[in-house]
């Protein structure tokens, strides 16, 4: 019968350089993390080079871990770190993107309760890489624009009109999503 | 609904992602596995850095070897039958012996394949070994001419040149038995102190020009006059 271990015992398990302990931890947490790369990546294939890349950070820094915060969070913040070093490294085509791709139309009302988390996966992979790591970084892990102008070496203003054109052609892809389920459901 | 506002929207995007699992690809738990191996195995290289030392050691000692037999057997070079590497004479140095009381020589080559060594050790050595040549080459009002060149020399240039050459030093039969190396001096007079038989041993064990160790036995008080085990090189001989 497998023994449930609580993260406690992982995390000791890990700073001992126990390998059984380790691939727990990895078992126990990876999905979840994955979760977070693939927000980061353009596709699977990306988001599990961080993932590996995040892993093998964490087993290797994992006596730095102080105990501040919960230690999910901590790799959490590895994973973070990882994918935002990753852009940096393949800083590829930023602020490249057709202006003709973001339209003036004013928010309109919608709702996207419905839609699935892989749904709007699937939207912010396809956001162009300077978008989607402002999008990240702001929304989902709550840096400020200050914050993020330091990582990626770019300005406030910069990482604003990025969020704004991101946010922009987030709501205009779930329109045009939930436009097409309404259209699915009526027909 | 109502208009969303910016701060509504991240929100509903962050719930979206909360507790949010995809399962990564089954095999990549092996990938993290093998880049966190344990770093004991470091210290292994360690163990090969000796051997490959203990194996250059080797490998040298056996050129060292190979060389020598080219300068001790000066009739054979007349000859032009000297088949060497071409790897080595690509290092190799055309030097002079030293050559005390020669007058008839107008022009002296001899070739001497000074030990072969890698890449920047061999720089070094070759300015060594033609340190105490260039003294020769002042004593020019002897008629001696010698001729000190790197022998980047194609092979073929090499033997042809040697034929007539060498052929001068077989006509100054009384020139030749002075060609002879410093050390064979120490050796004919005998041992006669600590000196005198370190230096015997060591010419036994280690046949080039500079030994790996060298003592001065001229005055009774043997002195150590030259050092040259790889790194650590000294010759008190050269600097005067």
């Amino acid at each position: 019968m497998p023994r449930i271990y609580t993260i406690t015992d992982l995390l000791e398990g890990c700073k001992a350089g126990n390998r059984k302990m380790q691939e727990m931890l990895y078992r126990q947490t990876a999905s979840g993390m994955l979760t977070v790369c693939m927000r980061y990546s353009r596709d699977r294939m990306e988001a599990e080079d961080v993932l590996q890349l995040g892993y093998i950070k964490v087993f290797q820094k994992i006596n730095e871990f102080r105990g501040e915060g919960s230690f999910e969070g901590w790799i959490r913040r590895v994973m973070v770190n990882t994918a935002i070093e990753n852009y940096r490294k393949n800083l590829r085509a930023l602020r490249v993107v057709a202006y003709e791709e973001i339209s003036e139309q004013p928010y309109t009302d919608f709702d996207f309760s419905r839609m699935g988390m892989q749904d709007l996966l699937g939207l912010i992979q396809q956001l162009a890489d300077g978008y989607r790591i402002v999008f990240n970084m702001y929304v989902m892990e709550g840096y400020s624009h200050q914050e993020i102008a330091k990582e990626l070496g770019i300005s406030e203003g910069t990482s604003k009109s990025q969020l704004f054109r991101a946010r922009a052609i987030l709501r205009e892809e779930i329109i045009k999503m939930e436009g097409t389920n309404y259209a699915t459901y009526a027909g | 609904m109502q208009h969303m506002q910016d701060k509504e929207f991240d929100q509903l995007m962050r719930q979206k992602f909360e507790d949010a699992f995809i399962e990564p690809s089954t095999d990549l738990w092996k990938g993290i596995e093998q880049k966190i191996e344990p770093k004991r195995k470091r210290v292994l290289p360690f163990y090969y850095a000796a051997a490959a030392a203990v194996g250059m050691a080797l490998t040298v000692g056996l050129l060292f070897h190979k060389t020598e037999k080219v300068q001790l057997h000066l009739p054979e070079l007349t000859a032009g039958k000297v088949k060497t590497d071409p790897a080595e004479n690509k290092n190799a140095v055309i030097a002079v012996e030293p050559v005390k009381t020669l007058d008839k020589v107008k022009e002296l080559r001899v070739a001497e394949l000074s030990p072969v060594r890698k890449k920047t050790q061999s720089v070094e050595k070759n300015t060594l070994v033609m340190q105490p040549l260039e003294k020769i080459a002042h004593l020019d009002h002897k008629d001696i001419r010698i001729k000190l060149e790197k022998a980047d020399l194609p092979k073929a240039s090499f033997e042809t040149q040697e034929e007539p050459v060498l052929a001068n030093v077989a006509d100054a039969s009384a020139g030749k038995d002075e060609v002879i190396n410093e050390n064979d001096h120490a050796e004919r007079k005998g041992i006669r102190n600590v000196g005198d038989l370190i230096n015997y041993v060591v010419d036994k064990v280690d046949k080039r020009e500079e030994k790996f160790l060298q003592f001065k036995t001229e005055d009774d008080n043997s002195s150590l006059i030259g050092v040259n085990i790889g790194m650590i090189k000294f010759n008190r001989k050269k600097q005067k």
